[in-house]
């Protein structure tokens, strides 16, 4: 009993915060839709007496008790009643129409703004980006049926007081014993149910996913050449078929329950219902209630018994839906980085013992780093894969606030965050113009064509773009229909998007040329060392040859700085570097 | 139309035709037993209007309940049969869906236009069906309860037929007209929709989280999105007030018409031809009736179409492929249609291949010749773009369209089929897959054929080098790799990934061994290792090892040079060196990094 009170209370709270969003959203609809529904109730008085009364007419007029014109008046009256409830009925679709407009558009406005300020860190929890996934798929519907739901659960009240209106002219204990047969029904076996089914359906749920993986196996426009190759379809299908037929053995199993639960309720809901028409019929013997009521009370009951199922209904999926709220409030909740124009002069920064460990990790990425780099320098960060070199960038952009260790007062990476330009090994490919790809450096500044054709050229662009027929306007990708470029295409409009922010005094490269060929990487290097004069650069990557002209190498291993210095300094070393540098050498001798 | 929805129709119903007729007795089952309700309550009427004890109004009154009683219950026995119907047939649409994807050429996925629309067909398989279910369900059922009704209600008066004859046509254009329209705004409005939907992306997903930070580019894309959001939604919107006035519109004749019907019923009722009992019994068939037919003219002018959409694409992408097929080929991974290689590999020979992209201008691969011998290591160097991937992906036969010939051990590829030549290749692609499959899986579909052989699998383990990746795993070589469906899968990076690759390609000991830029993600030191051994472990069969780094070429007997399709330069690491060419030039600017000052 307590647990579903706690979860009654907690659905209630996830209603008001739908409802309270809705309102946000559009005060005057929310405020007419909660009338109208309020004002439909009059839709069911009126249905319900006109049945009552055209069955009484039709037994009058048999008897020649009451003149046709007298019916045709009165059922002229009603048809213009049941017009306006139908127009009403309109207008209410019309108002929940607006209202839905509105809570999507503010939905996800605050939504994407939310996600775009939250830290980054909370993409690589594999736990909260789940959150994220579910949130962005789910919530805005889950909203919405909270909200209709809310609507309509306030519609019974005035549609129970009809109820009561007409269950109020039969016999008390009659209906006193059928509202008591009602109740046992709703909440003791219908609840239980759907609690059952809610449990089954989880189950059946990693049959889907499995089964869904399987098929997906046959390829989308990379995946297809394995799928095909290797020869692929009769594995692939054969453990496709088996999950679908698991999934669907589940589905069967929980019909058979469901089944057997639904018809024993069905006939303990049902009895009380004949009994109350029988009785009804005996009272109009008696002269009580004139033969119309009988075919009323039949859609009485009939509503009533609607009308419970779908409070059950409704109640059992708000349940659901509170769950998705409460998400929904999780990842609102989520910390947001400090938005500062970190516009710090930048002097040195210095990491005080810094470490890190990302989400779920068992070993930490990054281990009490001590290190100064000193406006203007040029540093190469060289190491195997998994060393913490990318860790290290992350710290340094201020992308995550959750190391360990720190930073002198004043200059912390968020400080100096807004100084920096980058390229990353995974760079951002926008299916936008080209003008826009490399203006999105520095969305502070509105770039001229001269200005984008200029940065087109030093990386080496520029003769190619000019050549196509829309230039600096050429859409790349799906989405408006434009070209696709080479990966060593993307790579230099990546390095122009990094050169296009004039004001970053710092500049990050990662893997910078993994997808160019020799003799470009080497014009890249050479384009970066003569643009960056005493801009301060720290660059990642294998070759090692390019680190031979840094002011300084680290040398990453196991996430800290195995050895430091020029690229002299290491050779005599014979340490890590050595070898490393040997072993490329080599391969030119 | 017809004869699509014909097809697909035929394939439903003989997926399952005992659930198929099942479905059909209880529908009629179902409105007889709405019919008995509705008499039923005739006979209480009559009996209490006429009767004087208690007793006799009880016996409709129990017929009541009972036809109440299993009325209600067809409705769940016939969604029973529904999905078992719909189950077998998804099955099959399914896996004729999977097998079309196997046997298409690989070269169609890089056609945009192709490629949209069988997205969208692997997006809505499961919607082939439900034509079926609309028409011998829904559309059935509601034609009955018309049947019915208006012969009950034409009996009285044949007058009626006149009005819900034009009453429905007023309701079949209406609906139309809706239908239409409602397609052309959605097909208006879809590319701003995903447009919205991008940009959304951009600002919340994990692959533009770091750039969106550190470029500061939240606001821009805010305005984007919000662009973008606003003109779908109002064109939708706008439209969707419109269409609501319309499609209430027959509601509300259909209120006055119930009214002047009712008052037909009743002057018959006052003339005496009809009793009171018999009024109730026309007043209920009445409203069935107008449900019925608002459902049909729902069903024929915009649920059938709907779903017409769906088969009709279906058909378009898939509609060659042989359901017979389907059930022949069997379900294990050793299919006994494969074979292994019939021969052993003796020559590699291609002439003259030229190969373009659909939609792309110029020519990928321009005139090659290319020949390779048992026990060769060839290297295939150019720079990105210069046509190598595509050259080898034509020699492994993946990809089909090619101009020129290419000759295994003297036969034609144009004489052989995909599935016997295939098997004489390990092929590591440069853009692999990772499978959320075991690491097991993942290696031993290499060589499919081999699948349950565990020797093969610690051969190509241990070839592989991948041993020390299998201790680190919680379940060793049984753990699933990726998060795909299960939280506990492992999660591996792209250079542990590459290993993997290597060792997937091993697996079987093919042939011809051919390796699209194995060391991409992979540090130098590793890479030495990885490549040291590589003649041993080819153990006397042939390579082609394929990359834009130079430093490996010294291992081969034969070095390539692509650029622009062709190849430019061919010989040996000496040969080249001495002409002075393409070779040279690369290999010079790459040493002068490593020169001392």
């Amino acid at each position: 009993m307590g647990k579903s009170k706690r979860s009654i209370r907690s659905t209630i709270y996830a209603m008001k915060l739908a409802n309270q969003m809705a309102w946000r959203a559009n005060k005057a609809a929310f405020v007419l839709y909660f009338v109208v529904t309020v004002a439909m109730a009059g839709e069911t008085y009126i249905s319900l007496s006109f049945t009552e009364y055209i069955v009484n007419a039709a037994n009058d007029l048999a008897s020649q008790s009451v003149s046709f014109r007298q019916v045709m008046t009165t059922i002229l009256f009603y048809t213009v009643a049941i017009v306006f409830f139908a127009l009403l009925a309109y207008s209410q679709n019309l108002i929940m129409n607006r209202l839905l407009l509105d809570l999507s558009y503010i939905f996800n406005k605050e939504l994407n703004e939310k996600l775009s300020n939250i830290e980054w860190e909370y993409y690589e929890n594999h736990d909260t980006f789940l959150k994220i996934h579910e949130v962005r798929g789910n919530t805005l519907s889950k909203i919405e049926s909270l909200v209709k739901d809310t609507m309509q659960y306030l519609f019974c009240i005035p549609t129970i007081i009809v109820y009561v209106y007409y269950l109020a002219q039969i016999q008390i204990f009659a209906v006193f014993l059928y509202i008591i047969l009602v109740i046992m029904f709703n909440l003791m076996i219908a609840g239980k149910m759907f609690a059952q089914l809610g449990k089954l359906w989880k189950r059946v749920q990693s049959f889907t996913q499995k089964q869904n993986y399987y098929f997906s196996i046959c390829g989308d426009e990379i995946t297809h050449q394995e799928y095909k190759f290797l020869r692929l379809f009769p594995y692939a299908s054969g453990l496709w078929e088996k999950f679908y037929n698991e999934e669907y053995r589940m589905k069967l199993k929980i019909f058979k329950k469901h089944e057997i639960t639904l018809q024993t309720a069905r006939l303990i809901f049902n009895l009380p219902y004949i009994f109350m028409m029988v009785f009804i019929g005996y009272e109009i013997m008696l002269g009580r209630h004139e033969i119309g009521f009988l075919i009323m009370a039949n859609n009485l009951l009939n509503r009533i018994i609607d009308t419970c199922l779908s409070l059950q209904q409704r109640m059992i999926n708000d349940r659901v839906s509170s769950d998705f709220i409460y998400t929904w409030q999780d990842v609102l909740a989520f910390q947001e980085s400090r938005r500062d124009s970190g516009n710090a002069l930048f002097e040195q920064i210095t990491f005080h013992d810094v470490g890190y460990l990302y989400p779920q990790a068992e070993m930490y990425a990054l281990r009490q780093l001590n290190l100064t780099i000193k406006r203007g320098e040029k540093l190469a960060i060289v190491g195997v894969n998994g060393s913490g070199k990318t860790t290290f960038t992350n710290i340094l952009m201020g992308l995550t606030s959750r190391y360990e260790g720190g930073f002198d007062r004043g200059c912390t990476p968020v400080d100096i965050r807004d100084r920096i330009s980058c390229i990353i090994q995974d760079f951002a490919q926008y299916q936008m113009s080209i003008k826009e790809n490399i203006s999105c450096g520095d969305p502070t500044r509105t770039f001229t064509d001269e200005q984008i054709w200029h940065l087109l050229d030093l990386v080496g662009l520029k003769q190619e773009i000019l050549n196509l027929p829309d230039g600096l306007d050429t859409q790349l990708g799906q989405l408006e229909e434009g070209i696709e470029l080479s990966k060593g295409q993307w790579q230099r409009v990546a390095i122009a998007r990094l050169l296009a922010k004039e004001r970053a005094e710092i500049w990050v490269l990662d893997e910078p040329t993994a997808y160019l060929d020799p003799i470009s990487e080497i014009e890249i290097y050479n384009l970066i060392y003569k643009l960056s004069e005493n801009k301060t650069v720290l660059f990642i990557s294998h070759r090692l040859g390019f680190a031979k002209r840094a002011d300084r190498i680290l040398v990453f291993e196991n996430g800290s700085i195995r050895e430091s210095g020029t690229h002299q300094e290491l050779i005599s070393q014979e340490g890590v570097y050595f070898e490393l540098y040997k072993t490329q050498e080599k391969w030119y001798s | 139309m017809i004869k699509k929805i014909y097809k697909y129709v035929k394939i439903t119903i003989r997926s399952a035709p005992f659930f198929f007729l099942g479905n059909l007795l209880f529908i009629c089952i179902h409105r007889l037993l709405q019919l008995g309700m509705d008499l039923s309550l005739k006979f209480a009427t009559d009996s209490i209007l006429s009767a004087g004890t208690l007793k006799e109004i009880v016996f409709p009154f129990v017929l009541f309940f009972i036809t109440m009683m299993f009325g209600g219950n067809t409705g769940n026995m016939n969604k029973l049969f529904i999905t078992m119907y719909t189950k077998n047939a998804n099955k099959i649409f399914n896996k004729l869906f999977m097998l079309f994807a196997y046997k298409a050429k690989q070269d169609r996925y890089y056609d945009s236009k192709f490629y949209n629309e069988y997205e969208f067909v692997k997006k809505h398989i499961n919607n082939t069906s439900n034509v079926t279910v609309i028409i011998f369900n829904n559309l059935l059922s509601a034609v009955v309860s018309v049947v019915i009704t208006v012969s009950a209600i034409t009996i009285f008066n044949p007058i009626i037929l006149l009005f819900i004859l034009i009453l429905s046509v007023l309701m079949i254009v209406i609906n139309y007209y809706i239908v239409q329209k409602k397609m052309q705004i959605e097909k208006e409005y879809i590319i701003e929709e995903r447009k919205a939907d991008y940009y959304s992306t951009l600002l919340s997903d994990k692959r533009h989280a770091k750039e969106l930070r550190i470029f500061a580019l939240n606001n821009t894309f805010l305005k984007k999105w919000e662009n973008s959001f606003i003109k779908f939604t109002k064109g939708k919107y706008d439209f969707q007030q419109k269409s609501t006035l319309l499609a209430d519109l027959p509601g509300l004749v259909e209120q006055i018409f119930s009214s002047v019907l009712i008052l037909i019923f009743l002057y018959e009722t006052m003339q005496g031809n009809i009793e009171v009992g018999t009024f109730v019994l026309l007043y209920r068939m009445m409203w069935r009736l107008t449900y019925g037919i608002s459902d049909i003219i729902q069903i024929l002018s915009s649920n059938i179409l709907q779903e017409y959409k769906y088969i009709e694409k279906y058909d378009e992408v898939v509609g060659d492929t042989d359901v017979c097929e389907v059930q022949k080929r069997k379900n294990s991974p050793q299919e006994k249609n494969v074979v292994c290689p019939t021969e052993d590999f003796e020559v590699l020979e291609a002439k003259g291949i030229c190969y373009s992209y659909p939609l792309q201008e110029g020519r990928a691969v321009d005139n090659v010749d290319f020949k390779i011998h048992k026990g060769e290591l060839v290297a295939i160097l150019g720079y990105n773009g210069s046509g190598k991937s595509t050259l080898t992906k034509i020699l492994c036969g993946l990809l089909e369209d090619y101009e020129g010939d290419i000759f295994l051990n003297g036969r034609n590829y144009k004489t052989l089929s995909n599935e016997e030549i295939y098997p004489y290749f390990g092929f590591g692609f440069q853009d692999f897959t990772r499978y959320s499959f075991s690491l097991r899986d993942n290696i031993a579909i290499g060589c499919i054929e081999k699948y349950n052989d565990t020797q093969e699998i610690q051969n190509a383990v241990e070839k592989g080098n991948i041993q020390e990746i299998i201790n680190k795993l919680p379940d060793g070589i049984n753990t699933i790799l990726g998060k795909e469906y299960s939280k506990e899968g492992q999660d591996l990076s792209i250079g542990q990934w590459q290993h993997i690759i290597l060792a997937r390609s091993y697996m079987g000991k093919p042939p011809l061994l051919i390796l699209d830029e194995p060391t991409a993600s992979i540090d130098p030191l590793e890479e030495m290792r990885m490549l040291k051994d590589f003649r041993n472990i080819l153990e006397g069969n042939t390579a082609i090892l394929v990359s834009h780094r130079i430093g490996f070429a010294r291992i081969c007997d034969r070095i390539c040079i692509m650029d622009h399709g062709k190849i430019v330069e061919e010989g040996t690491h000496d040969s080249l060196l001495q002409k002075q060419g393409y070779y040279y030039h690369l290999y010079c600017s790459q040493k002068e990094l490593y020169e001392e000052l």
